[in-house]
Formats: structure tokens, C-alpha cells, sequence
């Protein structure tokens, strides 16, 4: 059984530890967030998609991390230098899709052209993930359009948007924050959704008592 | 001047500044082969200010604008730069990151005939390390 007690808060436990890439979570009844914590010679910052840009800084928020295995606390300066790539170039548009797109090392995003930069806090943090490891973070494919619950979403998007349906329709995928959070529990890549759905109530039963809730 | 000249220039302008590592670098470079010289001073140049800097992350941003400016001026050569790149800095003496930074970097260009034996190469050296770090 993976232990829970290695999901803390950012900031208020991390103090001794090493250099290390977290992923980030943030809860409450209305809403939830995902982002990258990093903390790099006694310094913590946050690199995440806030919905309406790009957000590299020193850490203010608090948030439910856990250390990611599957990078080595000597490649945080490799991470971090990525990281301020994408930062100076990525124009990401919110939107539930993600199919297997990645930054590279220009901060280019390589996609799907009829779709463009569209993503959520949690796609944006899987697309950093893909363009740095060498192995795909996880199976998206195993991730369907029944992962979100919003009625006719991707009908009333595509038109909002001007996007053809038909050519965006396969890319329409929602993984959720706390599903994130959940795959920082495994290392063995790519990881996949049964292995985050094994747990995930686990995690999400943690945090809330953790909160108080 | 001749190539080889100017890598022996390189060399005479790097031992005088007593730095082993950067004699290492070098022979990295004499060790590469080079099918289009166009790009070589601009890699000595690039070499030459990374070895001076000491500062890690700088270093890895030093290789991600260099990695601009060959991808930016290659004249068609760009995958031949990177490939010198690449095997350049195919040593365990190199920091992790410096390794995965060039990993990073190539990750776009992996299956391309002419880097892809390069970047297998870094890449073994890269698992190795990171093993046992």
C-alpha cells in the first residue's frame, strides 16, 4: 500500500528536505487547482496554468504536494531552466482537452493544429511533464470525454470558440487535479488510470481530513 | 584557418586558463566528427563562455540559447550541431542536469537519422548516472 503521509503541505513541511519537483493541489468546495512546486536550494516556487496565463514565482499559495519520483531531485536546475522556457512562450487557452501534446525545450507547443494551446491547469502541468521526462507521464488514452460532468460542453465550447467539432472531438479529455495529485503516488511510467482511480478516493480522504473537513 | 587550426587555438586559448574541464570539453569537440563547419566557432565560442561560467543554471540557459541560435542560423546543418552537441556532452562527468538538459533539448529530433545513435549514446550515460546518483 503507497504510503499517504508523503502528500504534505507545501511550504510548512518541505523545509528539510532536498531539492525536489512536487505536484501541487489545491481544494475547496468550489474549486481545485494543479501546479508544480519546486523547491531549489531552500527556494519554493510555483509553475502553473492559472486559467489565464502562465505563472512562475515564489510560492504564495498553499497546497497538498507530492514529490514527484521521476525526477531526481539533481535534475531540479534542468527542470527549473525548462520550466522559465515555457514560461516566456507558452499562450495556453483554457479548455478540457489534452491528447499527449508537450512543450519542448523552445517552449513550443506541439499540437494539434485544429485544436491550438488548449488546456486545463492539469493539462499544461502533464504537457511540461511529457516534454521533460523521456517516457510519456501517463496513458491519456485512457482518459475518455466521460471524465467531466458538464453537460454539452464540447458542443457549446467548439461554437464559442469556432472550432470544428469533428476535429477536436478525440482530444476532449479532462484529468482532474486531484487525479494528479493521486499519480504522484506512482513511478512506474506511463501511469495509468486504473492505478490513479485505485487510490484516488484514498488521497482525496486524506486532504479533507487533513483540512478538517 | 583550417578547422584543425582553430581547435588547436582553442585549445592553447583554454589551457591557458587552467581549466581541466575545459581541455575535457575540448577534446570532446576534436573527438566529434564534424561534416559541416560553418557552426564551429560559434560552438567554440559557446564552449568556451560555458566552461567560464560556474553557475549551474545559467550554464543550462547558456545551452538552451545556443540551441537558438542554431536552430535560428543552421543553414540546414541544425541536426549535425546537435548531434556534436550531443556527443559532446556524452560523459558522466557532466552534471545530471547538464546531461538532461541536452536530453530535453533533442527530445524533438530523437528518431532523426542523424542524431538518434548520438542521443541513444547521452541517454545511456544519462540512466547510467542518474542510477547511481
Amino acid at each position: 500500500m503507497l504510503d499517504l503521509s508523503a502528500i504534505i503541505k507545501s511550504g510548512e513541511d518541505s523545509g528539510s528536505i532536498a531539492d525536489f519537483v512536487a505536484l501541487g493541489y489545491q481544494y475547496d468546495d468550489r474549486y481545485s487547482h494543479a501546479a508544480f512546486i519546486i523547491q531549489y536550494e531552500g527556494d519554493l516556487i510555483e509553475f502553473h496554468y492559472d486559467g489565464f496565463g502562465v505563472v512562475y514565482s515564489a510560492l504564495l499559495d498553499t497546497y497538498f504536494q507530492k514529490i514527484t519520483q521521476t525526477i531526481h531531485p539533481d535534475e531540479v536546475p534542468a527542470f527549473i531552466v525548462y520550466c522559465k522556457r515555457i514560461k516566456e512562450k507558452a499562450k495556453p487557452i483554457y479548455g478540457y482537452f489534452y491528447s499527449g501534446e508537450f512543450y519542448d525545450s523552445e517552449g513550443n507547443y506541439l499540437m494539434n493544429k485544429d485544436l491550438g494551446e488548449r488546456m486545463t491547469c492539469v493539462g499544461f502541468c502533464l504537457n511540461v511533464l511529457k516534454g521533460f521526462l523521456e517516457e510519456d507521464y501517463i496513458d491519456y488514452t485512457d482518459w475518455g470525454n466521460e471524465t467531466h460532468t458538464e453537460p454539452d460542453y464540447l458542443q457549446s465550447y467548439c461554437k464559442r470558440h469556432q472550432l470544428d467539432m469533428s476535429k477536436v472531438k478525440a482530444s476532449h479529455r479532462r484529468v482532474t487535479p486531484l487525479e494528479y495529485l493521486t499519480s504522484g503516488l506512482f513511478s512506474d511510467l506511463p501511469i495509468r488510470k486504473f492505478q490513479i482511480d485505485s487510490r484516488k478516493d484514498d488521497v482525496k480522504e486524506y486532504v479533507l481530513n487533513q483540512l478538517g473537513v | 584557418m583550417t578547422l584543425e587550426a582553430r581547435k588547436l587555438e582553442l585549445i592553447q586559448l583554454l589551457a591557458a586558463e587552467e581549466r581541466p574541464s575545459a581541455l575535457d570539453i575540448v577534446e570532446q569537440v576534436l573527438r566529434t566528427d564534424v561534416s559541416d563547419n560553418d557552426q564551429q566557432p560559434k560552438l567554440e565560442s559557446y564552449l568556451k563562455k560555458y566552461n567560464k561560467e560556474e553557475n549551474l543554471v545559467d550554464k543550462l540557459s547558456m545551452t538552451y540559447q545556443f540551441a537558438d541560435e542554431i536552430f535560428e542560423h543552421s543553414n540546414g546543418n541544425t541536426h549535425d550541431i546537435l548531434k556534436e552537441l550531443l556527443l559532446t556532452f556524452n560523459d558522466k562527468k557532466f552534471h545530471l542536469s547538464e546531461l538532461k538538459t541536452l536530453l530535453v533539448i533533442s527530445k524533438p529530433f530523437k528518431a532523426h537519422e542523424t542524431i538518434k545513435e548520438a542521443r541513444a549514446a547521452l541517454l545511456s550515460t544519462y540512466q547510467e548516472k542518474k542510477a547511481n546518483a
